[in-house]
């Protein structure tokens, strides 16, 4: 949906909003004995997504692009914040088609040259022998798994019908449409060993790979990581960390962690992010893209040269710019395209909060969304949810004259009690980013009046006072349901399944304890042996 | 009293207001399974037609969203068959003795703050799955929706059981409107261009093989991919085996698909592409873009005349409460907003230009014969808005534009006016299945359907 406009009347919330009886999120419970106590998670499939399934086929077919861009009826309403929810992705018939065309062409792309699928295929003349060995090395990666004997027999079989009938190439085009329609293909399984009865399972050696691998990498284990599943080296925890920590060791390689803050910062959009030119003369196409790609590095010099704390995410007083955003920030410190380490001023700026990437996508062609920048640090920071404004509320916005600032106009919040239960949750979070206008950039004044942006903290523990987008940033930085928070959106993001649940909330427990550091966190999220061990239920 | 919620921690449950397989069953009146419906739905076509040389009965819903005041609908009525045309459908006035109008009807599925765009076409309810400072979001549908339940009975015969085309990304993070059941969202395409080298341009890779190799080839090649997905199913249970279920019937559907398609091939190799600059020119966010919109109805008539499929869904927006502009028509301020500022005007300007897309298809149709008359003798196409009244909260005030008489299993040329909050629009589905020769006696929530909509026939 287009928005355009603040919407700056809400209605009657029956009680709907209430900061008094704010939850904790973390309540004290011993940890051992929860993590024990927890259900195991349930063996399932996991389809790939379409940036997956484009890493995958990647691996297989030199030169397919980004085939998984053709998938585009593939995933429908993503469900919170990740678009890689188990539970919804869908295989309705559009995307069946879709993803039998995307198979046809993917075929007939790859055949038009064979030896970019295997060597031997080069001549296209008959070497059974060759074909035969492509075709169990190309399922097999294609499956992330050795191939059973009895689906290889079928494989040659469907080869030895298909070639007796037709050319050659016909009959690999044909196989390999069949490879990238195959269940084995086209969802992760998690399963446990085939032969396993109803109950406890482990996840096998070449599923764990698959998880560490699309957890971390978005894409299908390397080679490496194959061999050491085909030798069984993946049973303990110590093997899978070391796994994880080599696929860590650059951030290049781990796309996966970029797409999990890409998703839950809402980055996505950022690059085709636009401003109305009048007010924003500087805001341009490339600083779109160039504030998207400052997130993102910035993200990973935390990461992987900074210590790797949330803390660090929320609170830095520096980012990562190159002369373009060093201009359009009015921030010395960056000449050229290099993203280099800058320092911020103190009293200004404050870690992922103050990024223009968030700043002017939580804000309209001409405005701050004070409301929706509110909104958008309880739920995605805090994990807490508010509900919609009730059925029978229009809430029409007054003309906008640009002569009242953000916090006057939304006075009617604060002082309207059915506005302000919920809105008291919101309203002070979004006004303290007041100093950064729609397009990210810092200011003073608003129609020639000084901002205010301090304000109260609720909801989270006692509440707490603050001023402008470092205070609170502090303020949100300590606060452990911030921790909490966060670890459950990871959690979430790693195994496509909601935010709560007992195993979410020993992954929390973990978080805190390692002081909230990501990596260690990635590193749980990827390794931990209750994560890979299963319920597989009985037969209906 | 109810009892104060804190700030809850989210929970992403995508059912939340999660309905059982066998709730979902029974409401939908048939007692078919998911999968199973294919078959059974079929039966449900009348013995008589199937046996006939009749023409195949075809099926189009208009959807837009935003809400339709009754003020711009209602007129003066002096009879049924005797009313003044009210303004916005001015431009079906040379169609007036194939128009049907009927309200008011409610959708109890339709309340929420924006209402709902699953719930339009399924009259199910569908879980709020979170929203913005702009209102809710409704994450996955609980039901099947109309076009798609017509698309497993009247469509099941054709290549494409129904096709969907819309304005909006097929990913898009906002509700289309059609469904197939439970958690399953059938999207609408957005380019003209894509639907149609999808319906036309045949799913065949142009090798200059011989169409009866590329058949036998399909054919092997979905029989593996088939025989592995039910090795597979073996191994799961639940929800897990739900989703390759699923994937068996897609994948059932494309092999019947490429089976059907050789034969048409020349019926339907006449209809020229879309221009290319189609393909691109409706984006999700920017303005309305009436040549796209034309350009869908032009593909959609032309699948229909030439037997591509009987069913067709278009979405003008009909997710509940679109931000986009009508530029063309002078808008500067997005129909979400005119709706807002009750810009009666600008409003009207645009209900009036989707009148004037079904009286476009309805010239479309008439212009085709068929079996002695044309093809909108066998043709029903019904307009609904998502929103039953006033931006926000319509729900009870749905009006439904129908053109069509079907040979006489609808009487047309009437401005029917029921009791307020006597009739759900489920039962104008029922009515609207039933002349389709689809007998159904219940549609979407059973609790309520009343059965048929009297005095339509």
């Amino acid at each position: 949906m287009m928005i355009t406009r603040r919407i700056l009347v809400w209605g009657l919330l029956l009680g709907a909003c209430s900061h008094d009886s704010a939850r904790t999120a973390t309540e004290p419970v011993p940890g051992d004995q929860m993590a024990m106590s927890c259900p195991p998670l349930p063996t399932r499939i996991w389809k790939l997504t379409p940036e997956q399934y484009s890493h995958t086929v990647a691996t297989l077919i030199p030169g397919a692009g980004r085939a998984g861009d053709r998938l585009r009826a593939s995933l429908f309403w993503p469900e919170g914040p990740f678009r890689n929810r188990a539970a919804v992705l869908a295989m309705s018939q559009p995307h069946v088609d879709q993803l039998f065309e995307t198979a046809v062409w993917l075929s007939e792309m790859a055949l038009r040259e064979p030896a970019r699928l295997h060597p031997c295929l080069a001549s296209l003349q008959d070497h059974p022998g060759c074909v035969r060995a492509f075709i169990g090395s190309f399922a097999s990666r294609a499956f992330r798994r050795p191939l059973h004997k009895e689906e290889e027999a079928r494989y040659l079989a469907f080869w030895d019908e298909q070639s007796a009938l037709y050319d050659t190439r016909t009959a690999l085009a044909l196989f390999v449409r069949a490879v990238l329609l195959s269940p084995h293909f086209l969802y992760r399984f998690e399963l446990g060993p085939e032969e396993a009865p109803p109950g406890l399972v482990e996840l096998t050696a070449h599923e764990r790979a698959s998880a560490l691998s699309y957890l971390l990498t978005d894409g299908p284990p390397d080679a490496e990581l194959m061999a050491a599943a085909d030798r069984n080296e993946l049973g303990t925890q110590e093997q899978m960390v070391a796994q994880a920590r080599r696929l860590l060791a650059r951030p290049g390689l781990a796309r996966g962690v970029d797409k999990f803050f890409e998703e839950l910062l809402q980055l996505g959009d950022v690059p085709t992010l636009t401003k109305t030119r009048a007010y924003f003369p500087t805001f341009t196409s490339q600083v779109a893209a160039d504030l998207a790609e400052e997130t993102r590095r910035f993200i990973r010099y935390v990461l992987w040269e900074d210590g790797g704390h949330l803390h660090t995410l929320l609170t830095a007083n520096y980012s990562l710019l190159n002369g373009r955003l060093s201009q359009f920030y009015q921030v010395p410190g960056a000449t050229g395209e290099e993203y280099v380490r800058v320092e911020l001023p103190n009293s200004r700026h404050a870690g992922l909060l103050t990024h223009g990437s968030l700043l002017a996508s939580l804000a309209s062609e001409k405005e701050t969304r004070p409301v929706a920048r509110g909104k958008f640090i309880r739920e995605r920071l805090l994990c807490q949810a508010i509900p919609p404004p009730p059925p029978d509320v229009n809430a029409v916005p007054p003309a906008d004259n640009r002569m009242r600032t953000q916090r006057e106009r939304l006075a009617r919040h604060a002082a309207d009690a059915s506005c302000r239960g919920c809105h008291v949750l919101m309203d002070p979070l979004g006004l303290a980013l007041e100093n950064f206008d729609a397009a990210g950039l810092f200011r003073t004044q608003e129609y020639g009046k000084p901002i205010d942006a301090s304000g109260m903290l609720v909801g989270v523990g006692a509440p707490q006072h603050f001023v402008g987008a470092p205070g609170l940033a502090a303020v949100l930085a300590a606060a452990p349901e911030t921790t909490a928070c966060f670890a459950r959106m990871a959690f979430a993001y790693a195994y496509g399944l909601p935010t709560e649940s007992c195993a979410a909330e020993a992954v929390v427990r973990q978080f805190a304890a390692s002081g909230g550091n990501v990596m260690d966190l990635l590193i749980h999220l990827a390794t931990a042996p209750e994560l890979y061990r299963r319920w597989r239920p009985a037969e209906e | 009293m109810p009892a104060p919620l804190s700030p809850q921690r989210r929970s992403w449950n995508p059912l939340a207001a999660k309905m059982s397989r066998r709730s979902f069953l029974s409401a939908m009146g048939t007692g078919c399974g998911v999968l199973l419906l294919d078959l059974c739905a079929r039966d449900l076509v009348s013995e008589a037609r199937a046996a006939s040389t009749q023409p195949p009965r075809r099926f189009i819903v208009l959807v837009n969203g935003n809400g339709l005041h009754a003020e711009r609908y209602r007129t003066v009525v002096r009879s049924e068959t005797d009313f003044d045309l009210p303004a916005i459908l001015q431009p079906l006035e040379p169609y007036r003795q194939d128009l049907l109008v009927v309200q008011p009807l409610y959708n109890p599925h339709n309340r929420e703050f924006h209402g709902n765009g699953w719930a339009t076409l399924s009259v199910m309810p569908s879980p709020r799955t979170g929203g913005d400072e702009f209102g809710p979001f409704y994450g996955l549908p609980s039901g099947i929706s109309l076009d798609r339940f017509l698309a497993r009975t009247i469509g099941a015969q054709t290549p494409f059981s129904s096709i969907n085309l819309g304005l909006l990304e097929q990913n898009d993070s906002v509700p289309h409107v059609s469904s197939d059941g439970p958690g399953q969202a059938f999207p609408a395409e957005r380019s003209p261009v894509a639907a149609y080298l999808r319906l036309f341009g045949s799913l065949l890779p142009s090798s200059g093989v011989p169409p009866e190799h590329l058949l036998a080839q399909n054919r092997s090649l979905l029989d593996l991919v088939q025989d592995d997905v039910r090795r597979t199913l073996r191994r799961l249970s639940g929800m897990e085996r739900a989703k390759l279920e699923q994937y068996l019937e897609s994948l059932r559907a494309l092999e019947q698909r490429l089976a059907r398609l050789g034969p048409l091939t020349k019926a339907c190799s006449v209809h020229a592409a879309p221009e290319g600059r189609l393909d691109t020119l409706q984006t999700s966010r920017g303005p309305v873009r009436p040549e796209v919109i034309r350009a869908h109805l032009d593909v959609a008539c032309n699948a229909l005349q030439c037997g591509l499929t009987r069913v067709v869904a278009v979405s003008i927006h009909g997710n509940a409460a679109a931000h986009n502009r009508y530029d063309f028509l002078g808008d500067t301020r997005g129909h979400h907003m005119l709706c807002h500022e009750d810009n009666k005007e600008m409003l009207a300007k645009i209900d009036t230009f989707i009148a004037s897309q079904l009286a476009y298809i309805w010239g479309r149709l008439r212009a085709v014969p068929e079996a002695g008359g044309t093809m909108a003798d066998s043709t029903l196409v019904l307009w609904m808005n998502s929103g039953g009244g006033q931006h926000h909260n319509g729900w009870d005030n749905h009006a439904a534009v129908i053109l069509g008489r079907l040979g006489g299993a609808l009487r047309a040329g009437r401005y029917l006016t029921y009791p307020a909050g006597a009739h759900c629009v489920s039962d104008l589905f029922v009515s609207l299945a039933n002349a389709l020769g689809v007998s159904i006696r219940s549609f979407g929530d059973p609790v309520h359907c009343k059965g048929p909509l009297p005095g339509l026939s």
